[in-house]
């Protein structure tokens, strides 16, 4: 019920009331004992009147029985004193039973009875006294011809009573002064307390409202040094807009900064955005924020319109000195009610953001420039391309060894500067080579850093930083086109890119030649603490022609030397590299007719170990080690097949003489027939031989003699 | 809720149309271009339009307009390729109450719907 | 793009050396590794980055190095959990400067401190990372970053 929507001001209000009856009610009670009060003045005058009367009367009497004596004429004091008894006996009735007497000025007054046990006494007293004296004056006054007797009683009653009344009248009036005055006291009493009340309500409504003043000044501070906190740290602009797009007088200090203009409070916003953008944007953010301000749209699904968005402005600092910033402006409403009343603008430099995204675009044109690379990875052939890409990523990681060796103090770093440069310029050469035009450039552009450093000399670790991101670039070029051809690899099994295998004839594997193979397999994998498998497909080897039929049994048992001796890992090596423990040798032999015979071999073991063929090539003798370094992979591999080349360190029955690829490379030569390798580092190394039809003159080709192929 | 889609093109058509059926809302009509727009309204009375800008036989903007004056309540989405803010920001003026970018997922269909619906909804 | 974030963090590494340590570290040559063989010393602070690029980025150090800095700027208490706090607030450090060089796309983590080799958080897997060695006095420090 005291819910009258006062709300907080409530008690304020309930105060104040309390107040004001409080006054109300002192005020009334003053008017009416003052009333009293006065009344009570007048009782005094009337009673002191009582006093002067008996006086008079007293008087009258004497004066009419001196007249009398002396015969004079007495009349006028005869009626004087029938007055003054009148007044007399009315006034005293009336204090005894209350009524109306004669007021002291004009007119009558009224006379309570006086509720007073003393008083009451008094005046019963005096009626006690006056009635006999009373009876007498009137007697006296109602006679026709009073006589002298009558005259000399009144006056001698007079003289007797005239002192009992006047001591009687002035103890009354003595006794009405007292009771007014105990009612003045009354008044003095409310009055004060009145006061009292009305001071104590007072100290509570300051009391109560002071301290919630205080406290509400204290939020509104407290709220206000937040805003201004918000608005000195914010990294973003903000200010409001009101709907005349018209700056509100708070901003955040960021704002300017921002802007690069100064947003005076009470400005046109319109005005300040004008000599930043584009007369076009210009044009649409003033329809954007109309829109936001004055149409019944939804404020979400319009922020893709904002054209202000990311804007690119451009910003003077200082003479001369300009600089090119992009900001975002948002517009956020500012709702009371139904009604927008503001927008509050937030804007942002966001340079850095744009910066980053347009990188992003360039990096997906360079992704789409990658295209380009495919298609020159289609154009390589395969094993040359596996070969590089090796070559490749062990070069990089050299260079990488060659940035993680941190140089002693005080040392050049000239030296190291130098080191990655040749490797980066063989793996240029390589790609080159090989038709990756494109990853050499990127070497390319390697070896121009790098020369730039050169030039400059007096480096430091720092200064390879450059080095490092573009290592790092190469590094994942080289992996792209890995997986590119891991991709193409995959689609392989499910498409078929080589011509179809020959059928296997049944009889095929039970051939001699083939048999004799499986057990020169078997026979040094037990030799060298090695298993496996060789499994043989194609053409019956029976059917080739002698010529041919020797050549190939020998080349296989070469292979399969090299195989067990190189490729093979032992079986526990293979369980750690996931693969089966024993190793698989296929072998298949086709007759293409015309086109002569081919063989392929291909063993699942560890490939050929470059850097141990490097350090054979050296040990040979044929090149030293800076020419090694930057030797191609093709011109690497084919060392293989020279005579003295072997990657074994120690010699033994199977190996290490470096004779054995040496004598399938003379063979095959001697038959007009090609060789090709491919291999994958850790998986498998795969030997094509193709071998021309045989013609009659050339009737037997001496085959690798047993002893030979034991070297 | 019943939908009418507004887009000259087929595959947006059916686009919207699918995702916003499976929303819920029911899809009263479908027009090609303005003028059917305007015929299929009278008929149909939808409460909600998806309305593409650029179209033969009346453009969007235009169109938009007749739409309110037939019904002002209805509550219109435009949905547009247009690069040109302005135009786009003319057609709410028009009185569309939201703008959806083309190309646009399903996702950010039913959500912009869910916010043109807002709109009635509180 | 990589070069300017890193020369960035480099330089806030550089600052806090300079300011902390009253000498700016010396930075050595940097190099690629594999997540598997990054570098890792007795104490580590991370601070993972997601949002345009994501990854981490770290401070690892030895407990001679962090010793030395709490000893340079007046703390006596060398105790391990001392020398974490000052691993903690060198990664804060660089996450804060970071977050004012980078813009909002990129997001960084309340650093995380690891002590020992023990992998408490995740390297971006098939990624090289950035290593870059550092030597305040003649203490070994290295910051790695690592970005996809």
């Amino acid at each position: 019920m005291w819910n009258l929507g006062l709300g907080k001001y409530r008690t304020m209000v309930i105060s104040i009331a309390l107040f004001l009856l409080f006054d109300l009610g002192v005020l009334v009670m003053n008017f009416f004992i003052s009333s009293e009060i006065s009344s009570d003045a007048a009782n005094v005058n009337i009673v002191g009147r009582q006093r002067m009367l008996t006086q008079r009367m007293a008087k009258a009497s004497l004066q009419i029985e001196s007249r009398v004596i002396a015969g004079q004429s007495y009349r006028d004091l005869m009626m004087e004193l029938d007055r003054a008894s009148a007044v007399y006996d009315q006034t005293l009735m009336a204090y005894i039973n209350g009524g109306t007497v004669p007021g002291t000025g004009s007119g009558d007054f009224v006379v309570k009875r006086i509720d007073d046990e003393k008083a009451q006494k008094m005046l019963a007293d005096a009626q006690e006294q006056w009635a006999p004296y009373r009876d007498a004056i009137q007697a006296f006054v109602r006679s026709d011809a009073p006589t002298l007797e009558q005259a000399m009683d009144v006056a001698r009653n007079s003289e007797v009573v005239n002192v009992w009344l006047l001591t009687l009248m002035n103890d009354l009036t003595t006794r009405v002064e007292e009771l007014a005055a105990s009612k003045a006291t009354v008044l003095r009493t409310v009055q004060l307390t009145g006061m009292l009340l009305a001071t104590i309500n007072f100290l509570i409504i300051m009391f109560h409202f002071i301290r919630h003043l205080r406290r509400s000044d204290q939020a509104l501070e407290r709220a206000h040094r937040e805003t201004d906190d918000i608005l000195r740290t914010t990294q973003e602009g903000l200010f409001l807009l009101d709907a005349d797009g018209r700056v509100g007088s708070q901003q955040s200090r960021a704002l300017a900064g921002i802007l690069g203009v100064q947003v005076p409070p009470g400005s046109d916003f319109l005005d300040i955005l004008r000599p930043l953008v584009t007369p076009k944007v210009f044009d649409t953010a003033r329809e954007y924020i109309d829109l936001l301000l004055r149409h019944e749209v939804r404020e979400k699904l319009v922020a893709g319109l904002n054209p202000l968005d990311s804007v690119e402005i451009t910003v003077t600092r200082g003479p001369g000195m300009v600089e090119t910033r992009f900001l975002q402006f948002r517009f956020n409403r500012v709702m009371e009610g139904e009604v927008v009343t503001h927008l509050l603008v937030t804007t942002n430099d966001i340079s850095r953001r744009v910066r980053l995204e347009r990188d992003l675009r360039e990096s997906e044109v360079r992704a789409q420039g990658q295209m380009s690379v495919l298609l020159q990875i289609l154009g390589v052939e395969p094993h040359l391309l596996q070969d590089f890409l090796r070559n490749a990523s062990e070069g990089l990681n050299l260079i990488n060894q060659q940035l993680e060796l941190q140089p002693a103090p005080g040392e050049n770093l000239l030296t190291k500067v130098n080191a990655i440069f040749r490797i980066a310029h063989r793996i240029k050469g390589d790609a080159a080579a090989v038709g990756l035009e494109s990853v050499a450039q990127s070497f390319h552009g390697l070896e121009d850093m790098l020369s730039g450093m050169r030039e400059r000399g007096d480096l430091v670790g720092e200064d390879f930083l450059p080095v490092a991101v573009r290592m790092k670039a190469l590094f994942s070029e080289i992996e792209t086109i890995h997986n590119v051809l891991t991709r193409m690899a995959q689609m392989r099994g499910v498409v078929t890119v080589e011509p179809a295998r020959p059928k296997t004839e049944p009889s095929a594997v039970a051939n001699p030649i083939v048999r004799q193979w499986i057990s020169y397999a078997k026979q040094l994998a037990e030799r060298h603490g090695k298993q496996v498998d060789l499994v043989y497909q194609g053409m019956d080897v029976s059917d080739l022609h002698p010529v041919q039929r020797e050549a190939v049994s020998s080349i296989v048992n070469q292979f399969v030397r090299n195989a067990l001796v190189h490729g093979i890992e032992r079986p526990e090596d293979r369980k750690a590299r996931g693969k089966a423990e024993s190793g698989r040798l296929a072998v298949y032999v086709a007759n293409w007719g015309e086109n002569g015979i081919e063989v392929s071999f291909r063993d699942d073991g560890q490939g050929i170990d470059q850097a141990k063929l490097r350090a054979a090539v050296v040990r040979s003798g044929r090149m030293n080690e800076e020419e090694v370094g930057t030797v191609d992979m093709r011109r690497l591999v084919s060392f293989i097949f020279e005579p003295g080349i072997s990657t074994r360190e120690t010699a033994d029955e199977d190996a290490g003489r470096g004779a054995g690829l040496d004598a399938v490379r003379d063979l095959v030569r001697k038959l007009g027939g090609q060789i090709r390798i491919g291999m994958t580092t850790g998986e498998y190394c795969h030997f094509r031989v193709q071998l021309p039809p045989v013609h009659e003159s050339l009737v037997s080709v001496p085959a690798i003699t047993s002893q030979e192929a034991a070297a | 809720m019943k939908l009418m889609i507004v887009d000259d093109s087929n595959i947006i058509r059916s686009k919207i149309a699918r995702a916003l059926g499976k929303h819920g809302l029911e899809i009263a009509a479908l027009a090609s271009n303005g003028q059917e727009a305007v015929r299929c309204f009278t008929t149909v009375r939808p409460d909600l339009v998806t309305m593409d800008l650029t179209m033969p036989n009346m453009d969007g903007i235009e169109c938009i307009r007749r739409l309110r004056q037939i019904n002002p309540d209805v509550r219109v989405l435009v949905v547009s390729a247009l690069a040109d803010k302005a135009t786009a920001i003319a057609a709410l003026k028009e009185g569309a109450q939201g703008f959806l970018h083309k190309p646009f997922t399903e996702d950010d269909l039913t959500e912009a719907m869910d916010e043109l619906l807002g709109v009635r909804n509180g | 793009m990589d070069e300017e974030q890193l020369r960035c963090f480099v330089d806030i590494v550089q600052h806090y050396f300079a300011n902390q340590g009253g000498k700016a570290a010396e930075v050595g040559s940097p190099y690629l590794a594999d997540p598997e063989a990054l570098p890792m010393l007795d104490v580590t602070g991370v601070i993972g980055i997601s949002g345009a690029r994501q990854g981490c980025i770290y401070v690892t150090a030895g407990r001679e190095l962090l010793r030395n800095l709490l000893l340079y700027v007046g703390e006596t208490d060398l105790s391990d959990a001392n020398l974490a706090d000052m691993a903690g607030e060198m990664a804060n450090t660089i996450s804060g400067n970071a977050r004012t060089h980078f813009g909002p796309e990129f997001m960084i983590s309340v650093p995380l401190v690891v002590q020992g080799r023990a992998q408490g958080f995740q390297m971006p897997k098939g990624v090289k990372a950035y290593v870059i060695p550092m030597r305040w006095h003649k203490f070994e420090a290295s910051l790695v970053v690592s970005l996809v």
